[in-house]
């Protein structure tokens, strides 16, 4: 049986690679934690290409102007409706910004309307107990960005399963570090990146 | 040389010998059992016939030109008058037709309706309501799948027709499902869910931790349907599993959960080759990843891929078990052509349909005439050529002839002494 791979999407209109180390730090987390066979090596798969179904979790990431071409909507739509999910994180931490406000609405035109996660969600249990709801980043509480305290996730629901979650919180910062520098923590901050992926290979 | 009235005199006593001749003869007849033979013409014919001959004295020989399948009611008559001695035969060009319903352990439909027809004209599968299929003339087979168990189902073909009444539904528990976290539990799960099965799952994440679904509950037949065992996530519950499927539950066993030691007993391949994908344009479930299976005396191949099997059942005591050789079938969804996702839930949902335990409970009385022509040669045998029998005349119309014939000879008789002047 196939081994769980990461995927991040590359899109032709952003810097989709901003966070170059976070892919081998969710595996080394996933790995860590968790008996799920994974591929030790993270995969870039453009979204324009029919591959992209190959990986039912993607994650996408950047600062600038967000927007799918033609070939790339229709892929994330095909994915979506097959039962994959998008990871789609906020680089810049800043609901001002110009990644958030192009993102949202091409999420909106491209899946529907994200709204508001409830913090409930079993995506706080799906590994890792977070009762508060998702976890603050140091970019958060340092005043970075927009200088708030994002108190929910964002998603699109296709049913009870969430088919994309989109974060303000700048996880995209907060885990691009290489795996070994885990050891200077007193609490892994990957772990809420544990409960997307067993959320996503469970729901 | 005798005078004319002589003559006369011989003519009368003639008459009078005959009379009495035919008289014994009547005798004989009302007290002798009767050698005739009857034969009735064409379906409709049947009852009348049947009627007299039943009230009457009863031939021998019975022999019906048919032009349609006789009714349950004529059958029933035909078998009474076998019952009661006479040899019953018919003749006459007629094509078998049937029609079956079969309670089906799945969400999506309760009944397969299957009927066959095998003569030149087109065969109609009805309802109570409408017309549910049809069929050409000379396309034996015809099948259904209803989603309500009760109700009559007709198959109609020229002037004959054969019905069905469900007479019982299958009661589905849940199905379990267990496997590791990866994409294939995943995409099953969701098949199932889709399908309209209630599913319950355990899915192991972590050593000692699974992200359960459902409140898990023991693995009996009194809680589950099947069980799906993808890999070895399901060791630890192979004990529990085993005594399920010999009483009766169904288990589909993924080639991971196959290859453990802890189902040996219940796997119906022995572990051949590690699966390997294939390589093609669509992205098939006979493109994913495939490993082919050897299939034993006490098993059956239910799917092939080129040329080896790569899906075998068996029965274990009560139970049935489904091995798979495939090892990726979530990819046929995902990157599957347009309908992939779709094939890939009614496959699965097909499978877990033939393994399924599914208690039953009644609906109906089961009341039907399902194989009317097979009735007809159960109750008067084989169709026979028309045997050289008296012509369709009764019984009682030959003796009308009779007693025609003897108060003819008594009247002439006595016409003649009273015309020479005798008493």
């Amino acid at each position: 049986m196939s081994e769980f791979t990461f995927c991040t999407g590359r899109y032709d209109s952003g810097d989709w690679d901003s966070a170059p180390t976070l892919p081998a730090n969710l595996i080394d987390s996933v790995a860590r934690y968790t008996n799920i066979a994974v591929a030790p090596s993270a995969v870039i798969v453009p979204l324009s290409s029919p591959r992209i179904l190959a990986y039912p979790l993607v994650y996408l990431t950047g600062h600038l102007p967000f927007r799918f071409s033609e070939a790339e909507r229709e892929n994330a739509r095909k994915l979506v409706d097959r039962g994959g999910m998008f990871f789609i994180d906020d680089h810049n931490h800043d609901i001002g910004g110009v990644f958030h406000k192009t993102a949202i609405e091409e999420i909106t035109r491209t899946f529907g309307k994200p709204s508001e996660l409830k913090n409930d969600h079993a995506l706080y249990r799906s590994f890792f107990n977070f009762p508060d709801g998702p976890p603050a980043t140091s970019h958060e509480l340092n005043g970075w960005g927009d200088n708030l305290v994002h108190k929910n996730l964002l998603a699109v629901t296709k049913g009870q399963r969430i088919s994309v979650l989109y974060s303000n919180k700048d996880y995209s910062s907060e885990w691009n570090y290489h795996p070994d520098n885990k050891r200077f923590s007193s609490v892994d901050n990957t772990r809420f990146g544990v409960n997307i992926i067993v959320y996503a290979l469970t729901r | 040389m005798l005078l004319p009235a002589d003559r006369r005199r011989w003519f009368e006593a003639g008459c009078r010998t005959a009379a009495v001749l035919v008289l014994a003869g009547m005798l004989y007849r009302a007290l002798i059992p009767s050698e005739d033979s009857a034969r009735a013409e064409s379906r409709n014919a049947a009852i009348s016939e049947l009627t007299r001959v039943s009230v009457n004295d009863l031939p021998s020989r019975i022999h019906f030109d048919l032009d349609g399948i006789p009714s349950p009611t004529q059958r029933a008559w035909q078998r009474a008058l076998r019952g009661a001695g006479s040899k019953i035969s018919w003749s006459g060009n007629l094509e078998p037709i049937a029609i079956s319903i079969r309670p089906v352990a799945a969400p999506s439909a309760q009944s397969i309706v299957t009927a066959t027809s095998f003569g030149p004209s087109a065969a109609l599968l009805r309802d109570d309501i409408s017309t549910i299929d049809s069929a050409s003339g000379g396309r034996p087979l015809i099948s259904a799948s209803l989603p309500i168990a009760s109700g009559r189902v007709r198959v109609v073909s020229g002037n004959d027709s054969a019905y069905a009444t469900a007479s019982d539904s299958a009661a589905l528990k849940s199905i379990l499902v267990i496997g590791k976290a990866n994409w294939e539990t995943k995409f099953v799960l969701a098949a199932l869910e889709e399908a309209g099965w209630k599913t319950e799952a355990a899915i192991s994440v972590a050593p000692s931790i699974a992200v359960t679904q459902g409140s898990i509950a023991t693995i009996d037949t009194a809680h589950y349907s099947a069980v799906v065992a993808l890999d070895e996530s399901a060791d630890s519950r192979a004990a529990s599993i085993r005594t399920f499927v010999r009483s009766g539950g169904g288990l589909i066993l993924g080639d991971a959960a196959a290859r453990t030691t802890a189902f040996t007993a219940l796997r119906v391949s022995e572990p051949g080759s590690p699966p390997r994908a294939s390589t093609g344009d669509t992205v098939t479930r006979a493109l994913s990843a495939f490993a082919p299976l050897r299939v034993g005396s006490d098993a059956i191949a239910v799917e092939q891929n080129k040329g080896m099997v790569s899906v075998a059942a068996k029965r274990v005591e009560f139970g049935r078990v489904i091995q798979i050789g495939y090892a990726d079938t979530w990819k046929w969804r995902l990157q599957g052509p347009a309908r992939g996702i779709d094939e890939h839930r009614d496959w699965w949902s097909h499978l877990l349909a033939q393994v399924a335990h599914a208690s039953r409970s009644g609906v109906a009385d089961g009341a039907g005439d399902p194989a009317p022509y097979s009735d007809l040669v159960n109750v008067a045998g084989l169709p026979s050529a028309q045997p050289q029998l008296s012509k369709p005349l009764s019984r009682s119309s030959s003796e009308l002839l009779w007693m025609l014939g003897l108060f003819t000879l008594l009247l002439v008789e006595w016409a003649s002494r009273r015309l020479r002047g005798a008493r």
